[in-house]
């Protein structure tokens, strides 16, 4: 590049390293693999982790897309995206889904499945499913290595006992391929679902905590959930027990951020903006 | 201090002045000084330390430094350190004596970075936090019921 900064703003070395972690990660599906974590030019947690990853994977015939909340537009995925833009140049950016070829994302999965052909890029800001039970990193390491969780289990089953409700709202621990539980980084419960055999490969990046994890594509994952009380996603049925829809595309399926409008009325649409805009197109032919 | 790792050292040096800054000379390589900079330094002397093993007690140290005119934080790095080599040691007791805890807490850059992090959207994960306030919620009416 004209400018004197590398395609993608990483030297050659930390790609080769973030590489070989994302190897690692793949191979040892749910493992935390540690690696040195770049200091980029933004603040850690806004996304550096998933940033890393994203410049390291990415290459000229890459279509990118980078959402936030679920959407394009929100100020993160903007942020982000003009910086891939401005330092990886020849690449495409979309915020169509199907077009996509590596997709970043901060809090969601996208709505429609993803393919095989497709990566699945997700900022973390707290890898460690343990870390509510154990401050000690060096305590939670064997923990995980002996896939001890007890101490995760008697949580659940303690809010249980409080609350008669598992209380974890997001960011709930999964089990991945039977050994590692993950933290998969804050997506609603909703879209924990969506991890289990997944056609695409999906990585994890924690940049502040310098982890790279990863639920390798047909992989199997589980919520933590007792075989007396499941695991339950965002219910989102009104006082008549009819699922609620979104206001602007009618779908009776999709994660929805709830809000009150300027008529001080509730009101209820999808947080995946390119769902909800596909949808709407559907509608009107 | 407070119970949370006692120490209470006595400042056995504590100094502010300007150092020379080398650099390695763009053509030869040699180190040539290129400025200087205002630094604080202090080193403490902290209570002895005896061992299990008999062994003869002595004074420890501990070392801190840092950028500008600013002795308590140079004191207080040099606490710090004495506090976590006793942590390394002997196995932290208190949390300034856990290296994961001071490190990842005290630097800037880490702390910072993370709290600037809450002014992003958080709307779709409290959303999520509503489901469950509502359905323990409602769960709790029902049983009072
Ligand atoms: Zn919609």
């Amino acid at each position: 590049m004209s400018n004197g900064i590398n395609f993608a703003f990483l030297d050659e070395y930390a790609k080769r390293e973030i590489r070989r972690s994302v190897l690692k990660a793949i191979c040892i599906p749910g493992y935390q693999v540690p690696y040195s974590s770049r200091e980029m030019p933004m603040g850690r947690g806004f996304g550096t982790g998933g940033l890393q990853l994203t410049l390291a994977l990415i290459g000229a015939n890459d279509t990118l897309k980078v959402i936030d909340q679920g959407s394009d537009d929100s100020v993160n995925a903007v942020n982000l995206r003009k910086f891939i833009e401005m330092t990886c140049p020849g690449i495409d950016t979309t915020t169509r889904l199907q077009e996509a070829t590596l997709i970043q994302s901060r809090h969601r999965i996208p709505e429609q499945a993803l393919r095989a052909d497709q990566i699945l890029v997700l900022q973390v800001p707290y890898p460690d499913a343990l870390v509510i039970v154990e401050p000690s990193e060096d305590k939670r390491k064997v923990m995980h290595g002996e896939a001890d969780y007890s101490r995760l289990l008697v949580k659940l089953y303690e809010d249980i006992v409080k609350f008669d409700e598992i209380t974890i709202s997001h960011r709930y621990p999964t089990r991945i391929n039977g050994h590692y539980i993950i933290d998969p980084s804050p997506i609603p419960r909703y879209d924990v679902p969506k991890l289990h055999n997944s056609n695409a490969l999906i990585l994890f990046g924690a940049g502040r905590e310098k982890k790279i994890y990863a639920v390798p594509p047909h992989c199997p994952a589980e919520p933590l959930a007792f075989d007396d009380v499941p695991f339950r996603i965002e219910d989102f049925t009104d006082n008549h027990g009819e699922r609620r829809a979104c206001k602007l595309c009618g779908s009776q399926e999709s994660f929805l951020d709830e809000f009150i409008d300027e008529q001080g009325e509730r009101v209820y649409q999808c947080s995946d903006s390119d769902y909800c805009e596909q949808q709407q197109e559907l509608a009107h032919g | 201090m407070r119970g949370y790792g006692d120490v209470h050292p006595t400042v056995a040096e504590l100094r502010v002045g300007y150092l020379p800054v080398m650099l390695p000379h763009p053509i030869t390589g040699e180190l040539t000084e290129a400025g200087e900079v205002l630094m604080t330094e202090c080193e403490v002397v902290a209570t002895y330390q005896g061992d299990d093993n008999k062994a003869a007690p002595t004074f420890t140290l501990g070392y801190g430094a840092c950028f500008g005119h600013n002795e308590v934080k140079a004191i207080s790095m040099a606490i710090l350190d004495r506090a976590l080599q006793k942590g390394m040691k002997d196995g932290p007791e208190n949390p300034s004596e856990d290296p994961e805890f001071v490190l990842l807490h005290v630097d800037g850059i880490d702390s910072m970075g993370f709290a600037s992090h809450y002014k992003m959207p958080h709307y779709v994960t409290f959303q999520s936090d509503m489901d469950r306030l509502r359905t323990t919620q409602q769960k709790q009416e029902a049983n009072h019921e």
